[in-house]
């Protein structure tokens, strides 16, 4: 009986929704360019992003119901480097919308306005779950944001040039928020630079070479390979040796071998949201940094 | 005929390559006064008299006499370059088999080792407006087949998908599916007796996303029918329809429900008239925050056929019918368990029931490789003793195989 409910009150919705038509439907992959999106877009975008902030946005599934957001979809904002390989392609083959295809003006790849870390010469799967064309988790630098925000705000701008006045002056209002924000936060880890620590997945590179930080290990013995006690051990004793103190990891993994590494080293477990909506106060992108920088700023 | 259907499709791209074009540039309408994106079904009288002055001057030129060429030369150097290579992937299944049975019947397992089947796939654009996937399968290791071997076009018209060729069907759930993606190690003893090795046919298909608030996609096919369990008439003319509708739903934010179903129709060995139909139902459970370590899935298809045969009243020897229902669940990041329910009633002179149980227990390092351990017990009906399989599967992926669909 819910379920028609949902379906009836879907049904009404679509019939009354002629008005809606004149915003511009953004459909993103993860929730950073979403929440950027909206920030460029103001009023005159609807946006959806499909991964949840608290999920692994590499293990998303090609879901129908996704489709049908794509197939009324005007933009379709991708991370690219191969984040979403293994559900972008097929949900655009099952989308049904030539404006959002691979090279169309409703398709954007925001990896292409960034320099990727981490390019690899031969790609060996042998190495765990590498992106041969870089290190996809380039929106943890906020410099990408900006990136980011200039290539969202100039595509926004070619699909609704009416629009493009709105689009320049919150791009410059983002821009002039995430200037005066990079200074604190930029302050606040200073505390760290020069310092090393274990991160989860080799998730943050972007980040840590922001703030001149450096990874000395994974817990991932290899790139989505899950944690092996023999590699564990070894990463107990290189804590041990260096004095490490912070192993920093997303909240969607498992937190067992993390806290039992943290437990026998006294390193500090710093589990953070990775993408805006990862936890409930991390509603825009700033927030984001915002938590991210306190978390593991504070000693 | 068959070469008329082949010709009917290489019109069908013609025509719709034309469109294709103009929908790979940018648009040049101007934007819809409220600030919307711009409608090509809103087009100015001016833009529509621009729009054909321009096809006017690039229509193609009335065919002029041709002169010879002059032979073309290697490039300096002979520079080639693989940087157009297709994306390829190998996917390999090694089959450990042990049967209770003494003398297993031809197409049943036998006690042994064996490739299972190696799988070649091959993935490209064309051009701007083709895109080409082939896909070889050795079963047994032996012997190349076109499993599939299909072109799609890039235009949409009508929002309608196009693809011809050599398609897996569409038909149901377990049809579509290639062996290293199927739920268990063999497929379902109904999709077995009534398809054979599945409904793989040469043909056309276009489907169509219903424009309704939730997903509802119409197929439809015509096809050269040679499957020999269903179909496979002597007339090269007498084609074979298909046609599916599947919704899926979300339930819950980490919950969908697909509901399904399938009919084709064609004339078979003997030019009668025979109809296969199916149902199916999955729902899938993914919670988003803990995508990679727990997910369940449960699904339930049944299929019927009638296979008419000369002097021979339909029923109980012409119509075969069966159902499997499956469910698994994700114990871990790398561990599932499974189990699956089957019966058949085979078209046969004396009507009687087989059925199947299975278990299955499944290690996946990655997504690149899987261990299969399944065990089923079956009751084979008409009085035949119950026996006993096992299987040890190894599946591997190699290279940039594309992502299966949902």
């Amino acid at each position: 009986m819910r379920l028609h409910l949902h379906l009836l009150a879907a049904a009404a919705a679509w019939l009354t929704a002629g008005p809606a038509l004149a915003k511009l439907n953004v459909v993103t992959t993860t929730q950073d360019p979403a929440a950027i999106t909206r920030a460029i877009g103001g009023d005159r975008v609807n946006v959806k992003a499909l991964c949840k902030g608290y999920q692994d946005p590499h293990f998303l599934d090609a879901k129908p119901t996704f489709m049908v957001d794509l197939n009324r979809a005007d933009l379709f904002e991708v991370i690219g480097l191969d984040l979403e390989v293994g559900y972008v392609p097929a949900l655009i083959a099952g989308a049904h919308n030539e404006k959002i295809a691979a090279g169309q003006l409703g398709y954007l790849d925001l990896s292409q306005g960034i320099t990727p870390l981490e390019v690899v010469a031969l790609a060996d799967r042998g190495q765990g779950d590498i992106h041969p064309n870089g290190n996809p988790h380039y929106w943890l630098d906020p410099e990408n944001g900006r990136r980011m925000a200039r290539s969202i705000a100039a595509r926004l701008g070619q699909l609704d040039p009416e629009g493009r006045k709105t689009y320049d002056a919150n791009l410059a209002g983002f821009e002039k928020q995430l200037t005066a924000k990079e200074a604190e936060w930029g302050a606040k880890m200073s505390r760290l630079a020069g310092q090393s620590i274990i991160t989860y997945h080799r998730s943050w590179s972007y980040f840590t070479n922001r703030y001149r930080i450096s990874v000395a290990d994974f817990v991932e013995p290899k790139p989505g390979i899950p944690p092996v006690p023999a590699h564990t051990l070894d990463l107990i004793k290189l804590i041990q040796r260096t004095g490490i103190k912070v192993i920093l990891m997303e909240v969607f993994y498992d937190k067992r071998v993390p806290e039992l590494v943290a437990s026998k080293t006294g390193a500090k477990l710093v589990m953070v949201p990775n993408s805006v909506g990862g936890t409930d106060q991390v509603k825009t992108y700033f927030d984001l940094f915002d938590v991210l920088v306190g978390a593991i700023s504070t000693p | 005929m068959k070469i008329t259907l082949m010709s009917g499709l290489a019109a069908a791209l013609v025509a719709a390559a034309s469109q294709s074009s103009r929908a790979a540039d940018p648009p040049a309408d101007p934007p819809a006064p409220d600030g919307g994106t711009p409608d090509a079904g809103a087009r100015s009288a001016e833009d529509e008299a621009l729009l054909r002055e321009i096809e006017d001057s690039t229509a193609p030129p009335a065919p002029a006499e041709q002169k010879p060429e002059a032979p073309v030369k290697a490039a300096a150097g002979g520079a080639f370059s693989n940087a157009f290579n297709p994306a390829m992937s190998v996917n390999g299944l090694f089959l450990g088999s042990f049967t209770s049975q003494d003398h297993p019947a031809g197409e049943q397992a036998h006690t042994g080792v064996a490739i299972q089947e190696v799988e070649l796939q091959i993935l490209s654009n064309v051009d701007p407006y083709l895109s080409a996937n082939v896909i070889l399968a050795m079963e047994g290791g032996e012997g190349i087949g076109v499993e599939e071997g299909y072109l799609s076009l890039a235009a949409q018209p009508l929002g309608i998908a196009f693809r011809g060729g050599k398609l897996k069907v569409p038909f149901g759930r377990e049809n579509p599916l290639h062996a290293h993606a199927l739920p268990f190690v063999d497929r379902s003893l109904v999709g077995q007796a009534v398809f054979g090795d599945g409904l793989g046919e040469v043909g056309i298909e276009g489907a169509y996303l219903v424009p309704v608030p939730w997903y509802l996609l119409f197929t439809a096919s015509l096809l050269n029918g040679d499957n020999e369990a269903a179909f496979h008439s002597p007339e090269g003319r007498d084609l074979e329809g298909f046609a599916a509708l599947k919704s899926v739903v979300d339930l819950t934010d980490d919950a969908t429900l697909e509901l399904g179903a399938s009919c084709t129709l064609g004339r078979n060995a003997d030019r009668l008239l025979s109809q296969v139909a199916g149902v199916h139902a999955v729902v899938k459970w993914k919670p988003a925050a803990e995508a990679t370590t727990h997910s369940a899935v449960v699904t339930v298809e049944g299929l019927y056929s009638r296979v008419p045969r000369p002097g021979i009243p339909n029923g109980v020897e012409t119509d075969t019918y069966g159902l499997y229902a499956y469910a698994q669940w994700q114990l871990e990041r790398r561990w599932y368990v499974g189990g699956r329910f089957e019966f058949l009633r085979p078209a046969s002179v004396v009507p009687d029931m087989s059925r199947r149980e299975s278990a299955m227990l499944v290690f996946a390092p990655t997504e690149f490789s899987a261990v299969r351990l399944q065990g089923s017990a079956i009751q084979p009906g008409a009085g035949s003793p119950a026996f006993y399989e096992a299987f040890l599967q190894v599946n591997f992926t190699l290279g940039a195989h594309p992502a299966h669909s949902y």
